[in-house]
């Protein structure tokens, strides 16, 4: 049998797949009847300092090959976040990796170090790029990029992944982040998108644009993780973007992705989630690959020779 | 006995409700711009109370499912009434019998858990919110003094022939009209329908005690977890799909 967990000095993960920010809200729903233990872990729902409401309806919408979001990070804030969330989440059998989003670097600071001392916080992940939220969380500059993380860092002990939008700056960006102290990258988030309602001649969100997942982003996501890891070859790396079968993993993977997040695919069938990490291991069984840490960036490597 | 169940704010899921079944369509009848659509699925567990919805996806059709209330419901299989328009229901109420359709669910509160259980209800709809209101009393008739429902075309007679409603294009009356003319003080109201149906009775009886509307919103997972069709209450905010899809008019004054 083909190993399928996956492993960093700062902790393991018992399969490839994560539960990407938001989809999943806080694991609670699916950990009444799926098994977390077939998960590398479960990333929140982004929190913030003080609750939030998120954009007014209608803020979800299809779109061919996925769907295009604009909640705008609605979560119940740091506060209850710890009395009421917490708690539960300490009781789920996987990874959790809590989701960070401020206004400023100094909220994130205040976030980061309010839950240091507290159990069931695994990972920190930033989320400096919502498409969903004016002005704010979207650091598109190196140097605003490095300020969050800094903060975080010197806040908090915990490892530390920063999410980065796909951008063409992609590289700088990572850089900026993994150099401020990120100890990993999670590449992409929903990409900036827009519908039009031809009965009216106006988007059909009421926010206007919004985050297109789902399979549509697939390609764009393996290109950037392809991007990050031939720029970053020893970083640790969560590739995020369109994933839904396992086969989409595994390209995931082979672009250069240590462990594959999936955010739209939980929404269309969450069952069918929870089956990826078996299928990924029946997969490498059948052609006799040992570990699934051999499929990272084997497309930067030529692949392997089919026989 | 009915006491118990009085106003429990959700149903526990059970495995099931996550794992996506292929079914298959057996029956698809289409007048008058909707569709009356029969599955059959095996094994469909627990089965859909009135007021629950599935979400359900086509194999061929958009990536994201689409929440549909039951209009009738058994063990092996389940009853849809649809708008003949837009991407999963304009294809549903197309598709030849034998086609496959994905079904997960159910999802929701049933509407017999959400309303007081001490009044009779004059049951309110337009259009295919007509559906759950006609699951419901079927199930649960004791509850039921009178119905008020329309419809734009006479032509769904076809697919509704033993239900009682207002034709607009036969008289000009619509449910709302039927609902001026039949409510009386004392009733308690469960309305669905087109939002400027819901918005009406909002404004006419937000001050019942018991006037409620099963909203309609942008599902995403269907479960709770993805925060898409979240609304804004008087008590915070609540998932529709989770929460509801039965909301009491009076926790959402922004409704008409
Ligand atoms: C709890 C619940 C229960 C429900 N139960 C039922 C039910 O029993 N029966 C039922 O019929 N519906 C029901 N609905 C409504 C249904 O789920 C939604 O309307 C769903 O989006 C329909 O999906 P669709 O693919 O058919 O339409 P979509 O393709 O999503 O389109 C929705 C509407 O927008 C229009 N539209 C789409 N794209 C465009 C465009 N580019 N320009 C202009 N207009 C456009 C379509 O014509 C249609 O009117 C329910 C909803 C909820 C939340
Ligand atoms: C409904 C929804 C809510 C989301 N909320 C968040 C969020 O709170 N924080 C975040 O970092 N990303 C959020 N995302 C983005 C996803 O985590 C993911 O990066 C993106 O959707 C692309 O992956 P996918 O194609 O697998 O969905 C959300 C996506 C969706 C669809």
């Amino acid at each position: 049998m083909a190993r399928i967990d996956v492993r960093h000095a700062k902790g393991s993960f018992r399969t490839p797949i994560v539960l990407a920010s938001g989809p999943a809200g806080f694991g609670f729903e699916l950990a009444e009847t799926l098994d977390f233990r077939s998960l590398g872990a479960l990333t929140t729902k982004t929190i913030t300092p003080e609750p939030r409401a998120g954009n007014p309806q209608p803020r979800l919408l299809d779109a061919p090959g996925g769907a295009i979001n604009s909640i705008g990070l609605e979560n119940p804030g740091l506060d209850a976040f710890r009395g009421n969330v917490l708690p539960r989440l300490r009781e789920l059998a996987t990874v959790r990796i809590v989701s960070l989003a401020g206004r400023t670097p100094d909220e994130i600071s205040h976030l980061a170090a309010a839950l240091e001392t507290e159990p069931g916080v695994d990972w920190l992940e930033l989320n400096l790029s919502c498409p969903n939220v004016r002005g704010e969380t979207m650091a598109d500059r190196p140097n605003d990029v490095a300020a969050y993380v800094r903060e975080a860092r010197s806040a908090s002990r915990r490892p530390l992944l920063v999410k980065l939008p796909s951008c063409d700056n992609l590289v700088a960006l990572g850089e900026a982040a993994l150099s401020a102290g990120a100890d990993g990258l999670t590449l992409i988030n929903a990409v900036r998108g827009l519908r039009i309602c031809v009965d009216t001649g106006r988007a059909f969100l009421a926010r206007g644009t919004g985050g297109l997942c789902g399979p549509a982003i697939l390609p764009i996501a393996l290109a950037r993780v392809f991007e990050a890891r031939q720029a970053f070859p020893d970083t640790f790396l969560i590739g995020t973007g369109g994933v839904t079968r396992a086969r989409d993993a595994i390209e995931m993977l082979c672009a250069g992705a240590n462990l594959v997040g999936v955010g739209f695919g939980v929404m269309a069938d969450p069952a069918a989630t929870f089956a990826l990490a078996a299928e990924i291991e029946q997969w490498l069984d059948e052609r006799g690959i040992g570990d699934v840490a051999d499929l990272v960036g084997a497309a930067h490597r030529g692949g392997w020779s089919v026989s | 006995m009915k006491a118990d169940i009085r106003k429990r704010t959700r149903t526990a899921h059970t495995g099931p409700s996550f794992l996506v079944r292929r079914a298959r369509i057996i029956d698809v009848r289409a007048a008058g711009g909707y569709a009356r659509v029969r599955i059959a699925i095996e094994g469909l567990s627990p089965i859909p109370a009135p007021g629950q919805f599935l979400m359900v996806r086509l194999p061929w059709g958009p990536a994201l499912p689409r929440a549909l209330s039951t209009l009738a419901a058994g063990p092996d299989w389940v009853e849809f009434l649809l708008k003949a328009e837009g991407a999963l229901r304009g294809a549903m109420a197309s598709s030849p019998r034998d086609a496959a359709v994905d079904l997960r669910g159910p999802y929701g509160v049933p509407y017999i858990e959400r309303i007081d259980d001490r009044r009779t209800y004059v049951l309110v709809g337009g259009g295919s919110g007509v559906a759950p209101l006609l699951h419901f009393a079927a199930s649960h008739p004791e509850f039921v003094e009178r119905t008020a429902f329309g419809f734009r075309s006479r032509d769904v007679r076809d697919l509704l022939p033993e239900v009682d409603f207002a034709c607009e294009d036969e008289t000009g009356e619509t449910a709302e009209d039927r609902l001026s003319a039949r409510w009386i003080e004392g009733l308690g109201i469960i309305a669905c329908g087109p939002e400027s149906l819901l918005a009406s009775v909002a404004r006419r009886h937000r001050a019942s005690p018991d006037a409620y509307v099963s909203l309609e919103s942008r599902l995403g997972c269907g479960f709770g977890a993805c925060l898409s069709c979240s609304i804004s209450t008087t008590s915070g905010m609540r998932r529709v799909c989770v929460d509801g899809p039965l909301f009491p008019c009076s926790e959402i004054p922004w409704l008409g």
